[in-house]
C-alpha cells in the first residue's frame, strides 16, 4: 500500500511556533486572572469533542489533533 | 450494527482527547456530577440519541476517581435492506426494527478511571468497555501532564490502546480490530490574555477496518441487474494530525478562539479543518453564550472509486472516504444557576445547565452509496446539568 510521506512544512511549522511560543513572556501568577476564566479553557472543549466524535467520524474520515489531551490552563 | 459509529470509540478518546484523558495539569477533576442528553438527526433519516452520566470526586488530596456511563440508542428510518441491514448507518435489523420510531440498535459504554498528582505533573489511566450484540471494544488509556517554566507551559503525552472484537450478525466469523494511539501535545501560555495549544497524535490500526453490511453494487456489460459485493478496506492504517489553536482574550468579558487541523493518512486521505469560536460572559459571568464554524475539507481514499466497473482488490462505497467538505454552525449557552431562581431544583450556586446545538452540512463529490445524494444536513443537540459537590 502506498503511503503518503510527512509533507516536511507541518514539522516545520510546528517546530517554528513551538520555538516562537518557548520564548514567549513568563506570565506571573498574579498575572493570571484572564487566563482563569473558564471560557478561556481548552479543557472543555475536550470533553465536548469527546461526545462528538462519534458523529463527526461517521460522516468524515479524519480525525485527531485537535488536542485536549491534558490541557492546562497554567491559572493554578 | 453501527460498525463505524463505534469502532472510532477508542481513537476517540484519545485523539480527541476527551474524557479520560482531559486533565488539567497540576490539578485533579472537580468533585462534580454531568448529565448530558445528545441527540443527532440527519437528513437521511438516522437518529441518534446518547445521554450520558459522568461522575468524579477526590479520594484524597492528590487522588481522584472517575466513572462514566454512557448509551447510544439509535434508529434509522431507512431499513430492511435485503443484506438486512440499514444501509445508511449500518445498523442491523431486528424484528422490531423498521422505519418506525423503535430503536434498532443500543450501546452501552461504561468507564473507569484514576488522575492523581505527582508533584505539578497529572498522571491518569483510565478504563473502558463498549458492547453491543455484534460488536465490543475494551479501551487502556494513560496520559500525563506536567508544567514547566513558572507554569507557562505545560507538556502533555497520551497513549490509548483498544481492543475490538467484531462479530456481525449477518456473518459467522469473528475479528479482530486493533487500535493504538500516541499523542503529545503542549499548551503555552503567550501572554496575561491568550493561551495557546499544539497537539500532535499519530493512530496504527490494524485488523478488520472494513464495514461488513455496506455493499458496492456492480452493473456487468453482459447482465442486466446489478451484481453486489462486500466492501474491501486494507487491513492497516496509519493516521497522523497536527493541530493548533489559540484562545484570546478579546475583552473583558469576551474570547476568540482560532484553530487549524492538518490531518494526513496511509489511506491518501488530506484534510484541513479551521474553526471559530467566540464566547462572551453576562451577568457576572453567570452565563456564557458563544457562536462556532467549523470548515473542513478532504481527499478521496486512494481505493475509493465513484462507480466500479469490475471487482478490485479494494472496494469502498462510504462517503467519508470520498473527497467532500462540511460546514457546521454552532451555538451555546451556559446558565449557572443562581440565575435560575424559578426553578427550584437548579437554583444552586453548584450547578450549571447549559444547550448547544449546531448546524451541520457536508458535501461529497460523489452522491452517497445509498440515499443517492452527495448532500447532507444535521441537527446536533447536546443539554447538559453539571452539579459540584
Amino acid at each position: 500500500m502506498k503511503r503518503p510521506s510527512v509533507p516536511p512544512f507541518v514539522f516545520l511549522c510546528a517546530a517554528l511556533v513551538t520555538a516562537m511560543l518557548a520564548g514567549c513572556a513568563t506570565v506571573k501568577p498574579y498575572e493570571r486572572e484572564y487566563l482563569g476564566d473558564s471560557i478561556m479553557s481548552f479543557d472543555e472543549d475536550a470533553k465536548e469533542a469527546s461526545r462528538n466524535v462519534s458523529w463527526i467520524e461517521t460522516r468524515e474520515g479524519s480525525t485527531g489533533g485537535t488536542g485536549g489531551a491534558g490541557g492546562g490552563c497554567a491559572c493554578k | 450494527m453501527r460498525l463505524i459509529w463505534k469502532s472510532i470509540f477508542g481513537l476517540g478518546l484519545l485523539a480527541i482527547g476527551g474524557y479520560p484523558i482531559a486533565v488539567i495539569s497540576g490539578q485533579l477533576p472537580d468533585d462534580e456530577m454531568q448529565l448530558n442528553l445528545n441527540t443527532y438527526l440527519d437528513s437521511y433519516g438516522v437518529n441518534i440519541v446518547y445521554p450520558s452520566l459522568s461522575i468524579s470526586k477526590r479520594m484524597s488530596e492528590s487522588t481522584s476517581f472517575s466513572g462514566r456511563y454512557l448509551v447510544d440508542i439509535i434508529s434509522a428510518a431507512s431499513m430492511q435492506t435485503f443484506f438486512e441491514v440499514d444501509g445508511i448507518t449500518s445498523a442491523t435489523t431486528r424484528r422490531e426494527g423498521g422505519g418506525d420510531d423503535t430503536p434498532d440498535e443500543l450501546r452501552q459504554e461504561t468507564g473507569i478511571g484514576v488522575t492523581h498528582l505527582i508533584g505539578d505533573g497529572t498522571v491518569s489511566l483510565n478504563t473502558i468497555y463498549s458492547a453491543e450484540h455484534d460488536y465490543s471494544s475494551k479501551t487502556l488509556a494513560a496520559s500525563t501532564s506536567y508544567p514547566i517554566a513558572m507554569q507557562n507551559t505545560t507538556l502533555q503525552m497520551g497513549l490509548v490502546k483498544s481492543w475490538d472484537d467484531v462479530h456481525p450478525q449477518t456473518r459467522f466469523w469473528n475479528r479482530d480490530k486493533n487500535v493504538v494511539t500516541y499523542s503529545t501535545g503542549l499548551t503555552q501560555v503567550i501572554g496575561r490574555k491568550a493561551i495557546a495549544q499544539l497537539d500532535f497524535s499519530y493512530t496504527d490500526m490494524s485488523g478488520f477496518l472494513s464495514d461488513p453490511y455496506q455493499v458496492v453494487s456492480i452493473v456487468f456489460p453482459e447482465n442486466v441487474d446489478a451484481r453486489f459485493f462486500e466492501t474491501i478496506y486494507p487491513d492497516s492504517r496509519v493516521r497522523r494530525a497536527a493541530g493548533g489553536r489559540v484562545n484570546l482574550k478579546t475583552t473583558e468579558n469576551t474570547t476568540l478562539q482560532l484553530g487549524y487541523r492538518y490531518y494526513w493518512d496511509s489511506w491518501e486521505i488530506i484534510s484541513n479543518t479551521f474553526h471559530g469560536l467566540i464566547q462572551k460572559n453576562y451577568m457576572d459571568d453567570q452565563m456564557t453564550l458563544g457562536l462556532g464554524l467549523r470548515s473542513y475539507s478532504q481527499g478521496r481514499a486512494f481505493f475509493f472509486q465513484p462507480v466500479y466497473r469490475e471487482p478490485q482488490e479494494l472496494m469502498a462505497v462510504d462517503s467519508k472516504l470520498d473527497e467532500g467538505d462540511s460546514r457546521e454552525y454552532k451555538v451555546q449557552a451556559r446558565v449557572s444557576g443562581t440565575l435560575l431562581q424559578r426553578f427550584p431544583f437548579f437554583d444552586d450556586e453548584r450547578t450549571d445547565l447549559s444547550v448547544k446545538v449546531s448546524y451541520y452540512h457536508r458535501h461529497t463529490t460523489t452522491a452517497d452509496w445509498y440515499t443517492g445524494q452527495n448532500d447532507l444536513y444535521a441537527w446536533v443537540t447536546s443539554f447538559g446539568y453539571r452539579y459540584r459537590f
